[in-house]
């Protein structure tokens, strides 16, 4: 697998209505240089998994590609509401799905091993079933109970920040690794952003390399985000686009 | 023309080379616990005309290592391998069919594809127990190819039907099943009309594996000669296996099965 | 203050009672907890069902001595020296339930219990006759309609695992590369209703925290940590030992578990 310090090379099945998965969490390690490189394509309509989302799907929905955002939840962290996310929640446009955490991790844990579904620890109470069409309840058939049953989801693409990569391609992450090694094992295809190529104890690896595709290397692949032990949040950029309500999304890089 | 006798070596280097055939360039091999000869198949594959083939056996990636390294376990190939994957990603990885190809060792074989690695005689008292079926009942079913071998072709081994069923062949699920057997007498097959004789080995007459054999098979004559390994093959075959393990598990095989 | 879970051998193993499903981690002839097992065949425990994924010269002790009257595993044997003889010899017998299971069946069913899922889909494992004696059933994927084999949670009453080292707390630490079948281990100890760690050494919190990378289970998730130096013998402990080939070669000729006492190490 190539290590490569120019730009990503995207998959030739993506296209129109893919499914994109993002790594990170919140405002930490979010993809941000691959997402502008993807929005560059001019692929629409996407598909937007974001287990913890933040700036990512705002650059995304204000760039007009997302049909559909599937989310944990999505905010600006100690900064407040993310206003595109926001708005599509309160417009219905781009459509939101809401997930919890385990149900969402259900569905990637689906998408992994390419069954149809895999059930869930959810409550089957929860009114979270309403409003996602993709948690069903059935009852389990060792004891009848009704068990939340999540559909799989099966990123075309995922794309993930790291702090460092090493030669051989194995992707390295100080902090919290999330769930970006699942969304890696689900998806079709996977690109990796590094910061810089670093030989590093491979037993310390986050992410092997028989899970990604590609990697790129970018010491501000993240910015606005913050990936230790790189850039730190650009507040500044980031409460500026919480303040103004979104708007031009050239504020979140995009040119 | 044909050759009455071969040594157990030469045994041994036609099975790997037979297996090793099995294995194309995009295959993604995953080798079990016991099963040294598709051990030294997928080692052979990679050495020659499948380097693009990948291997995972017992956790490692893609080791730079002969057989006994790989036999050896994690601690001799730390330093060599590509990566080490826990046992629950590479059954993922088979679940979801990135893995292609695995070699099994059943105790018992019948025509039509099943395995047994479990037991003989009935389950509450067997008449034999054998040490257990490890993944054959799971990976016949994921795996898009799997190709079993067995080292005493005798009619005890290759029987009408298995005693127990661990893992069932083609047909009853949606995977394929076993497609190759490889024996040391001949390599049979599975398609759609069921087992076939596709070649013997070169100091093998047919009548042989006739009486060797307790299944009925189809033949399309003229029946094929296996293939001999070429002197890369067998120039690989001593770098990959210098020591000769791929014999040991040739002599006087009595059912046993063994492991790393 | 933090939390001591260190036990003594005797009182980890008295957390058995009878009648309880005990599962036994490591692979074949490595990291198998022998001083446990050693110290569970000599106590006065009856109709254990010991589980192993890949079982050894554990199961062999505590079906020598009669502790054990189900023995479930997807594979008992010595490795290359071939049959488990004691395992073989009550199996044919008829004196211990053989409950096989195949690989998936058995680590989807742990991981079941350590998720709190009440099953785990798989398409592996259908018409096999290993599912004929294990609760399997299949379920209907409600998006699709295919059919899948669902496999039930497997929660040991206890499970015991060996390990390099770990703090009084719980913090467990497996040496470097990894083991095969490492992860079994894990799974096993997070699906058991009480989980056992038996190490070569338990070791100040600093010596954990300096390479918190090779941590594998957190104390929440360990009830007893039990200091056994050389407590997978004669099985191989990384990085502390190998396999004790001698022992393990006369134990294969002679069957004789007295081999495997810790007089003739």
């Amino acid at each position: 697998m190539p290590v490569e310090k120019a730009a990503p090379a995207f998959p030739s099945f993506l296209r129109d209505r893919s499914v994109v998965a993002v790594g990170g969490i919140g405002l930490n390690r979010k993809p941000m240089s691959l997402i502008r490189a993807l929005l560059a394509t001019g692929i629409r309509r996407l598909g937007l998994v974001s287990f913890l989302g933040s700036v990512d799907v705002e650059l995304m929905i204000a760039a007009g590609v997302v049909d559909c955002i599937h989310t944990a939840g999505t905010s600006l962290d100690g900064m407040g509401l993310a206003p595109r996310y926001r708005q599509a929640r309160q417009r219905g446009h781009p459509r939101v799905v809401e997930w919890s955490e385990g149900a969402l991790a259900a569905a990637l844990e689906a998408g992994a091993f390419r069954l149809g579904s895999f059930p869930t620890a959810m409550s089957p109470r929860s009114e979270v079933l309403a409003v996602n069409p993709h948690l069903r309840v059935m009852p389990d058939p060792f004891t009848g109970e009704e068990t939340v049953y999540a559909q799989a989801i099966i990123p075309d693409l995922a794309l993930v920040q790291g702090s460092a990569v090493d030669a051989a391609g194995n992707l390295y992450i100080d902090g919290d690794p999330a769930i970006d090694v699942l969304i890696a094992r689900a998806a079709r295809y996977t690109i990796a952003s590094a910061l810089a190529v670093e030989e590093r104890d491979p037993r310390t690896a986050a992410i092997s390399r028989l899970w990604l595709d590609q990697v790129v290397v970018d010491p501000k692949g993240s910015w606005p985000t913050a990936c230790f032990p790189g850039p730190l949040l650009d507040q500044e950029a980031v409460s500026a686009w919480g303040r103004e309500g979104g708007g031009d999304p050239g504020r979140l890089g995009l040119t | 023309m044909t050759r009455r006798h071969a040594s157990p070596r030469e045994v041994a280097d036609v099975m790997v080379c037979a297996l090793a055939a099995e294995i194309g360039d995009g295959d993604f091999v995953g080798v079990g616990l016991g099963t040294p000869l598709g051990l030294a198949a997928a080692l052979l594959a990679r050495a020659t005309h499948a380097p693009g083939s990948a291997l995972l056996a017992g956790g490692v990636f893609n080791a730079d290592a002969d057989l006994g390294a790989y036999l050896g376990g994690t601690r001799s190939l730390e330093g060599k391998a590509l990566a080490f994957v826990s046992h629950f990603a590479s059954m993922e990885m088979a679940e979801r069919r990135t893995m292609t190809l695995q070699f099994l060792r059943p105790a018992q074989i019948d025509g039509a594809g099943n395995l047994n690695t479990s037991r003989i005689g009935p389950r509450a008292a067997p008449k034999v127990r054998f040490p257990g079926g490890l993944a054959t009942a799971d990976v016949v079913s994921l795996l898009p190819r799997v190709v079993a071998y067995h080292t005493d072709h005798r009619p005890r081994s290759l029987v009408e039907r298995v005693d127990f069923v661990t893992g069932p062949g083609g047909r009853r699920h949606p995977a394929g099943g076993v497609s190759v057997l490889v024996t040391n007498l001949a390599v049979f097959d599975w398609g759609e009309e069921g087992v076939r004789l596709r070649s013997v080995h070169p100091w093998v007459e047919p009548r042989q594996v006739a009486e060797a054999t307790g299944f009925r098979y189809r033949i399309s004559e003229p029946v094929a000669t296996t293939p001999c390994p070429d002197p890369q093959q067998l120039q690989a075959l001593e770098q990959i296996d210098e020591a000769g393990i791929r014999v040991t598990e040739m002599p006087t095989m009595d059912l046993r099965m063994s492991s790393r | 203050m933090r939390r001591d879970r260190t036990l003594s051998l005797a009182d980890a193993v008295a957390l058995v009672e009878d009648g309880s499903l005990v599962y036994f981690g490591g692979n074949v002839l490595r990291r198998k907890p022998m001083a446990f097992a050693r110290a569970l065949a000599a106590s006065a425990r009856s109709g254990l069902e010991v589980m192993a994924f890949t079982g050894s010269l554990e199961v062999e002790l505590l079906v020598a001595a009669g502790v054990a009257s189900v023995v479930s595993s997807t594979y008992v044997g010595l490795g290359r020296l071939g049959f488990a003889p004691v395992f073989r010899r009550a199996v044919e017998a008829g004196v211990v339930e053989d409950r096989e299971y195949s690989e998936w069946t058995m680590l989807l069913g742990l991981r079941a219990a350590a998720m709190g899922l009440p099953f785990l889909p798989s398409r592996g494992g259908s018409g096999s006759q290993i599912l004929e004696h294990l609760a399997i059933r299949e379920v209907e994927d409600p998006y699709g309609g295919d059919r899948y084999l669902a496999v039930p949670p497997i929660r040991p009453d206890v499970a015991v695992i060996h390990a390099w080292r770990a703090t009084a707390s719980g913090e467990v630490q497996m040496a470097w590369p990894p083991e095969h079948l490492w992860d079994v281990d894990v799974v096993a100890a997070q699906a058991a209703k009480t989980c056992v760690v038996t190490v070569e050494q338990i070791v100040d919190r600093r010596v954990v925290a300096a390479q918190p990378h090779l941590t594998v289970l957190c104390g929440v998730d360990v009830d007893a940590v039990v200091e056994a130096p050389g407590g997978a013998w004669p099985t191989a402990s990384p990085p502390r030992w190998e396999e004790d080939h001698r022992v393990i070669l006369r134990y294969g000729a002679s069957g004789d578990p007295d081999c495997l006492t810790e007089a003739d190490r």
